[in-house]
């Protein structure tokens, strides 16, 4: 009888990681933007902190150089800069999570599933009726003053 | 008359390299030349030593997976001619390590995978000539997920998945919520207690490019945000009706 004595060959294995380096998301156009998305929200949350303010100045009672202060803040040429550049920020974002909605959303009708151009039509109508509530009620209140 | 492509191959051989280096190739190829190919012709007459990982050649094994100029895509379904005037550079997919030039180790993957159990648990076994039946109306729900071969381009795609390796992933999550929309499934529970976790679903942020690179047209972004919806709805089912099972 013959015994087969089996040597393991010492394994040759060393799996290389590749470092992740702190600039990949300037590496393809789909990250970079996908980057830009998202910190698109900073100016977002910027202009959130600032009506904030107004409205902490507002609440103050029968004081108004607070509100005053704040209203001359606004005013200034810094501040709407930076807040015009929200704007196109804030409508940058919207459009690009307008263009994922339909993924996060879907329809099936009859069982069929439906174009996600109809998730889309339905967020850019709620966002103009929206947007003209807004409008309106600001303009009410400015000629109330 | 054959064009000639100039390639940059990244090479790493555990038992000589200290780390990856890129080796300059100058290849001939024609209009239908695929890099499977142009890698299988380097293999034959320029460099015997190379190795990469194939076998069915028209996308469906998912074994062929590699880094094309930065891109994710598999090596039989990318053409030389797309590429005309450029350099190609192949590295092997990213995000896994490398086990030796464009071989990398999935088992991360693999292991993720089976954790979340990707086949069908039904409610109750049914005797053998019995089938488990189902309507094209309920085979439309999961149909857009089912093509999935686990080929692990959308996890080379996926920058929270570089940053961190606890994620479960794009393609794990888009098979649970395959098995979890199936009609004959009732194995939702079980996944969930995985896709529930910060590893789970919440760890992806939306970023997309795991749909844009996926082969064969899965939508796995898709799949994960839906899976969202059923972990938020099993949290709040979990607390407003506290102690059920």
């Amino acid at each position: 009888m013959f015994e087969v004595t089996k040597k393991e060959a010492p394994s040759k294995r060393k799996p290389f990681n590749r470092p992740v380096e702190a600039n990949w998301w300037t590496r393809k156009k789909f990250y970079t933007m996908y980057m830009i998305r998202e910190s698109s929200v900073l100016f977002a949350m910027l202009f959130a902190l600032e009506l904030l303010a107004g409205m902490i100045c507002a609440a103050t009672g029968n004081d108004t150089s607070c509100l005053i202060k704040w209203i001359n803040f606004m005013a200034s040429w810094p501040v709407k800069i930076v807040n015009v550049i929200g704007l196109f920020a804030v409508l940058y974002h919207t459009y690009t999570w307008f263009n994922l909605m339909p993924k996060a959303q879907r329809l099936m009708v009859k069982g069929e599933p439906m174009p996600g151009s109809f998730v889309k039509v339905a967020l850019y109508g709620a966002l103009f009726i929206t947007s003209l509530v807004a409008i309106a009620l600001a303009a009410t209140g400015l000629l109330s003053i | 008359m054959a064009d000639k492509m100039n390639m940059e191959i990244l090479r790493y051989r555990p038992e000589q390299d200290e780390k990856p280096w890129v080796q300059k190739f100058e290849v001939p190829f024609t209009h239908e030349t695929s890099l499977l190919e142009a890698l299988c012709y380097i293999k034959d007459n320029l460099d015997g030593s190379l190795s990469f990982r194939w076998s069915c050649r028209m996308a469906i094994c998912g074994s062929c997976g590699m880094m094309v100029n930065g891109t994710p895509r598999l090596a039989c379904k990318t053409f030389l001619r797309d590429y005309a005037g450029e350099v190609m550079r192949i590295e092997p997919l990213a995000n896994f390590p490398i086990e030796r030039d464009l071989v990398v180790d999935l088992s991360d993957f693999i292991e993720k995978l089976e954790r979340i159990k990707p086949y069908i648990i039904p409610k109750e076994e049914k005797k053998d000539d019995e089938e488990y039946l189902q309507t094209p109306t309920q085979l439309e729900k999961y149909h857009q997920f089912s093509g999935c071969i686990n080929c692990g381009l959308c996890y080379a795609a996926c920058p929270q998945y570089k940053l961190n390796k606890e994620f479960i992933g794009p393609a794990v999550i888009a098979l649970a919520y395959r098995y979890n929309l199936d009609s004959r499934d009732a194995g939702m529970k079980q996944r969930l207690e995985l896709l529930n976790q910060e590893s789970g679903v919440w760890s992806c942020t939306f970023v997309g490019y795991c749909s844009q690179v996926c082969p064969k047209g899965v939508d796995p972004a898709s799949a994960i945000q839906l899976s969202k919806i059923h972990s938020t709805t099993d949290y709040i089912i979990s607390k407003i009706t506290p102690g059920a099972d």
